[in-house]
């Protein structure tokens, strides 16, 4: 799996949109500690997807950062 | 038959409000209740998709094409506040249209106080439109803002924006649009404007404890500290848009009810003509000294009478006891418009419209006061 990191939560929640919308599959989750310091959101995504996630979200310009384990 | 609408207070807050409102309230409450990016369960999820949602149709509203230069707040007096206090005015200039309301002027009076800034009017007409022919009179050297008040709470005069800020040029202009947010098309961008303040409650149609602030580019010192969900490991406000002045809890069942309130989509049930009319009728009498625009063409939806016979309580107390008509009398929150318009010494009786409001409830109002 990979998690999906934003700005913000508008950024979650549009980034959610664009993937759902262009069939990748998220799940939200609270944002763990040892990746971020949000107490918000984050966006975890099939590591198999990453490269889909890429592309939809610099085609909207979404920045995110990817954080793997 | 139909049930009158004798509520004209709208310019204090509009009722009724959109069924929708209430609708989406209730079920904000019964059944989701998540808050704002807190959580990375549905619930809180939902509600900070519907908190997205709200600011995309806000900013689509008003003609911002990046959402997130829009940030909540509990209504305009908060978001005019965080724009005076957080744009650093001290020893500076700050020239404002004469009809501006006290959520404005108490906190610049307070600033100038304590911070040595300096505020003038602007050049006017005697409705206290801005006079655009005269603005070359006006000193701009140290201006740092100019403020104007779309639509005036008193007589209902529309400013001319865009041609204000063609004349203010890289002077940043914020426009106070709680009377016309909902009744008017507003376009920042085409207008070039940098700061708009909003209400949801009024003619946006939606709950109390809504409203917001547009910010075009510039950078504010959060008015308010405290927790935004993101960089959390910090004790101090993130800097980036629309978090940086946004700290706390949004007020989740406002912006929800707004939400509500702009999907409804209202479309008013009169015409302005049919508020014209009733200010043409009314002047004719006689009986009523008028306080509206100029030029019909400035003329929103609200307008003040005063009665050549009655104080202003008076006639609000008849207009209520004899025909059951609500509306503002006395001093409205707008002291400069007051000193400007000569109406400082009692006030006036406004009369505020609704888009529910139909042809024949105008036409009762205009009755109504003719029969006193």
């Amino acid at each position: 799996m990979i998690w999906l990191l934003f700005k913000n939560a508008r950024a979650v929640i549009k980034a959610e949109a664009l993937l759902s919308g262009n069939g990748v599959s998220t799940k939200t989750i609270a944002a763990p500690a040892e990746i971020s310091s949000s107490c918000g959101m984050v966006l975890v995504v099939e590591k198999s997807l990453r490269d889909r996630c890429h592309q939809i979200l610099t085609d909207n310009q979404i920045k995110y950062t990817i954080y793997e384990r | 038959m139909k049930k009158q609408n004798l509520y004209f207070d709208n310019a204090a807050t509009s009722f009724p409000k959109p069924p929708q409102v209430a609708e989406a309230i209730a079920h904000y409450i019964t059944n989701c209740g998540g808050t704002y990016s807190r959580g990375g369960y549905r619930r809180a999820f939902e509600a900070t998709g519907m908190v997205e949602e709200c600011r995309d149709i806000i900013a689509q509203r008003i003609g911002c094409s990046d959402p997130e230069r829009v940030i909540f707040t509990s209504g305009a007096t908060m978001a005019a506040n965080t724009l005076l206090f957080g744009l650093g005015l001290k020893s500076c200039k700050v020239l404002v249209s004469p009809l501006e309301h006290n959520a404005i002027m108490r906190p610049l009076n307070h600033l100038a106080a304590k911070e040595d800034i300096e505020w003038s009017v602007l050049p006017h007409h005697s409705d206290g439109s801005v006079d655009l022919e005269r603005l070359d009179e006006v000193s701009k050297e140290g201006v740092a803002l100019i403020i104007i008040n779309h639509v005036s709470n008193l007589n209902g005069v529309i400013q001319p924006i865009a041609k204000i800020k063609e004349w203010a040029g890289e002077i940043p202009v914020a426009i106070d649009a709680s009377q016309s947010a909902g009744h008017h098309t507003i376009d920042v961008e085409s207008w070039n404007i940098d700061f708009l303040i909003f209400t949801g409650h009024k003619g946006l149609l939606g709950a109390t404890g809504s409203g917001g602030l547009y910010i075009k580019e510039w950078e504010l010192q959060p008015l308010i500290h405290g927790g935004t969900s993101t960089l959390s490991h910090k004790m101090v406000m993130p800097d980036s848009m629309p978090d940086a002045l946004e700290a706390g809890t949004p007020p989740m069942v406002a912006i929800v009810g707004l939400k509500a309130a702009l999907e409804a989509k209202v479309e008013p049930l009169h015409t302005i003509e049919d508020i014209l009319t009733a200010i043409e009728s009314l002047r004719q009498s006689g009986k009523y000294r008028v306080y509206c625009a100029n030029n019909t063409d400035q003329q929103s939806e609200l307008f003040a009478v005063t009665h050549k016979d009655i104080s202003v309580a008076e006639l609000a107390m008849q207009v209520y006891d004899r025909f059951g008509i609500e509306c503002r009398s006395g001093m409205l929150c707008a002291p400069l418009a007051h000193q400007h318009l000569g109406t400082m010494k009692e006030g006036v009786v406004r009369l505020s419209f609704s888009p529910y409001h139909t042809k024949e409830d105008i036409e009762y109002l205009t009755d109504s006061l003719l029969s006193i």
